[in-house]
């Protein structure tokens, strides 16, 4: 959306060298002395990226609309054409230039290029339009001047102080403006001066844009701090900064890169070393913005706070920083931006990639001296955070307020988190376990079925001496008979196994190892789960007096009929003294005794006892099944017995 | 946590999403296969004998 996306200005300082050659001799008028420094399209470039960002913003660039189109339909580009075409512009709106469509990069850092060549003539032109443009531009306009001459020299970590090293580059460059500007060449070099007189049309262009941008950062500001970051994106601060104050010919550029957040700077840091880099002139840059736009206007604290935040975030694309750049560069530092720029690019590849687009463009945004060591101190807060290494700078800004939203975001996600565990046991209790148990019943039936087809019967062993006594010891967990209950369905059908300890349960139905085995005198007892594992018994409560229950071994279906009257409420107090089922506490082990709630009782029935938890789910009680063995066992010679069909 | 977790992870977005889903299939195997099987004998409603 925005002309400051774009990251048209890609480095290509071929490029833009050419635009600016280009248009310095249409611009020959604005620029003409300047031409001499390349890397200073600043004005020009201004001029465009105000054009472009006011464009942005409002659809069709009022000015440039007219002057573009004739330069060509990428306004995207605010090529050194443009740039040309903006110091035209300056005199000229409808001039623009934009020949060349090369120039992806907004405006911006194209324009920087052209710039130093139109630069010079741009400033110039602003500098009489500055007056009346309008006097904050004037600030921001001449800074980036000054800074885009020298960026093409070491100057650009000289920053705005500039007047230093980005003096002797930019005073060349300025010169040149200087010439065409009324105002003096070298006071815009050494600082901001110039660029107050700098603002040409652009700079009334920008202005607008400014105003715009500023109202969104004050309204993002205003806002929240979070979603200052947010607005600050949308590059309101350097606006903003320029408008404000005429300091920001020093902060014009720092101003952008302040856009981005710390908070987020670490974040996106982690996807890219590269940005560490950045972070640092960024840092800077925000450092300059923030003292900068302090006193212009409350917006620019907030948009600094917001900046700040989002710092990081844009850092990480190159074409933040081109946007950083294209400011910058309308601001005129671009000369010295792009000292800085190759610095960093030599210090990151990712930063080189945006370098190169404000090195063609002569970034603005170049580091200035005082920015490096701003830096230092926010370098080491920002940068780390964009290094993702240095969490340190956020932190400490962490208030009181944003410290105690960690603590209870951290209970709420442990919370959560156990919510979760809670739920994944439940689904495992009642679903996983089933799962398993199926395989494990599968391979236990397929274990006995060979066992038997062996010839080999786990029940069978040594004659009981008496009824209801262990005949033979089954290996715990090895099954020893399948278990039918008809009413439950055809496919109804368990491999019981030995023992009733929490691993036999897993595997099925579970045989106390106490009770007799299916067929003998006494009672035959097995526990099963009611829920998971297979829900053996789950529906237990479904049978009624008279229900077959069919076990079979090797050489016999033993079929099991619940106690009761057939068809009566199995609850009922049967013949026998105790019913068909009942619900019993947890320790009453007397149901399983040889004869059921008569311990020590002889038996002489041949019975069968089921049981399982009660209700669903828990172990609060126990429901009991009971059962007496209804005619001779069947042999299984003979096929299926009536009770497996229901009857 | 979660968002430490996923700043941590790399990858970009794509590398992040499959990594989040390994996480999590790492952590549901873990908890099904490891901790739920030892603390289930622990819990009181997968007790159904009777006894003393």
């Amino acid at each position: 959306m925005d002309p400051w996306d774009r990251p048209a200005p890609q480095g290509r300082p071929d490029e833009w060298n050419q635009g600016d050659r280009a248009p310095a001799g249409g611009w020959e008028t604005v620029l003409p002395p300047v031409g001499g420094a390349p890397g200073k399209p600043e004005h020009g470039g201004a001029g465009v990226d105000e054009a472009t960002a006011f464009m942005s913003q409002w659809g069709p660039p009022p000015l440039r609309p007219t002057e573009e189109p004739a330069g060509s339909p990428e306004w995207g580009r605010p090529s050194p054409p443009s740039r040309a075409g903006a110091g035209r512009s300056a005199d000229n709106p409808v001039v623009p230039p934009r020949g060349r469509p090369d120039w992806s990069g907004p405006a911006g850092p194209s324009a920087p290029l052209p710039p130093v060549a139109d630069a010079p003539p741009v400033q110039p032109a602003s500098g009489s339009r500055l007056p009346t443009t309008s006097p904050a531009q004037p600030a921001g306009g001449p800074r980036p001047p000054s800074a885009s001459p020298t960026g093409g020299s070491p100057a650009r970590t000289a920053p705005p102080a500039a007047g230093g090293p980005g003096l002797s580059t930019a005073p060349p460059a300025q010169p040149a403006g200087g010439p065409g500007l009324s105002t003096g060449p070298p006071a815009q070099p050494a600082g901001g001066s110039q660029l107050p007189s700098a603002p040409t049309e652009p700079a009334a262009e920008r202005w607008i844009a400014d105003r715009i941008a500023a109202d969104r950062s004050a309204a993002g500001a205003g806002a929240d701090d979070d979603f200052a970051g947010y607005w600050a994106t949308d590059r309101p601060a350097k606006r903003q900064t320029r408008p404000t104050g005429p300091d920001d010919s020093a902060t014009d550029e720092p101003p952008n890169r302040p856009g981005t957040d710390e908070r987020f700077a670490g974040y996106w840091v982690t996807d890219s070393a590269a940005e560490h880099p950045p972070a640092g002139p960024r840092g800077r840059a925000r450092n300059d913005a923030e003292q900068r736009f302090a006193g212009p206007g409350g917006t620019a604290g907030g948009e600094k706070a917001g900046g700040e935040r989002f710092a990081g975030y844009w850092a990480r694309d190159p074409g933040d920083r081109q946007r950083a750049v294209p400011d910058d560069s309308t601001e005129v530092m671009g000369p010295f931006d792009v000292g800085a720029w190759s610095r960093d690019a030599a210090a990151s590849p990712a930063r080189a990639r945006g370098q190169q687009h404000q090195d063609d463009g002569a970034s603005p945004v170049t580091a200035y001296p005082d920015e490096v060591a701003r830096k230092g101190g926010r370098g080491g807060e920002q940068p780390p955070g964009r290094g993702g290494g240095s969490g340190g700078p956020q932190r400490p800004r962490r208030t009181v307020g944003a410290r105690i939203r960690t603590f209870l975001r951290g209970i709420g996600q442990t919370f959560i988190t156990l919510g979760l565990v809670l739920l994944l046991l439940a689904v495992y209790e009642v679903w996983f376990t089933d799962l398993m148990n199926h395989r494990t019943q599968k391979d236990l039936t397929t274990s006995l079925q060979q066992q038997w087809d062996n010839g080999d019967d786990p029940t069978v062993g040594t004659a009981p001496a008496r009824p209801g006594e262990k005949v033979r010891s089954i290996p715990l967990g090895d099954g020893f008979a399948l278990i039918y209950i008809p009413e439950f369905g055809t496919d109804y059908v368990f491999t019981v196994v030995e023992g009733t300890g929490a691993d036999e349960l897993n595997e099925g139905p579970g045989h106390y190892v106490d009770t007799p085995l299916p067929g003998a005198v006494g009672n035959v007892a097995i526990a099963g789960h009611r829920v998971g594992k297979g829900s053996p018994f789950l529906n237990l409560d479904k049978l009624k007096a008279g229900s077959a229950i069919v076990i079979r071994t090797r050489s016999y279906w033993y079929t099991y009929r619940v106690v009761g009257d057939p068809g009566s409420n199995a609850d009922a107090v049967s013949a026998l003294g105790f019913p068909g089922r009942e619900i019993v506490d947890p320790s009453d082990v007397g149901v399983i005794a040889p004869v059921p709630d008569k311990p020590g009782a002889t038996p002489t029935r041949r019975l069968l006892t089921l049981t399982t938890c009660h209700p669903k789910f828990t172990a609060r009680q126990r429901m009991v099944i009971h059962a007496e063995l209804d005619g001779a066992p069947f042999p299984v010679g003979k096929g299926t017995p009536p009770s497996m069909t229901g009857s | 946590m979660y968002g430490w977790i996923w700043r941590k992870l790399p990858g970009g977005v794509p590398g992040k999403v499959i990594g989040s889903a390994i996480l999590i299939l790492a952590v549901v195997a873990l908890l099904f296969l490891v901790v739920f099987p030892y603390v289930d004998p622990r819990l009181p409603f997968s007790d159904v004998t009777v006894n003393q």
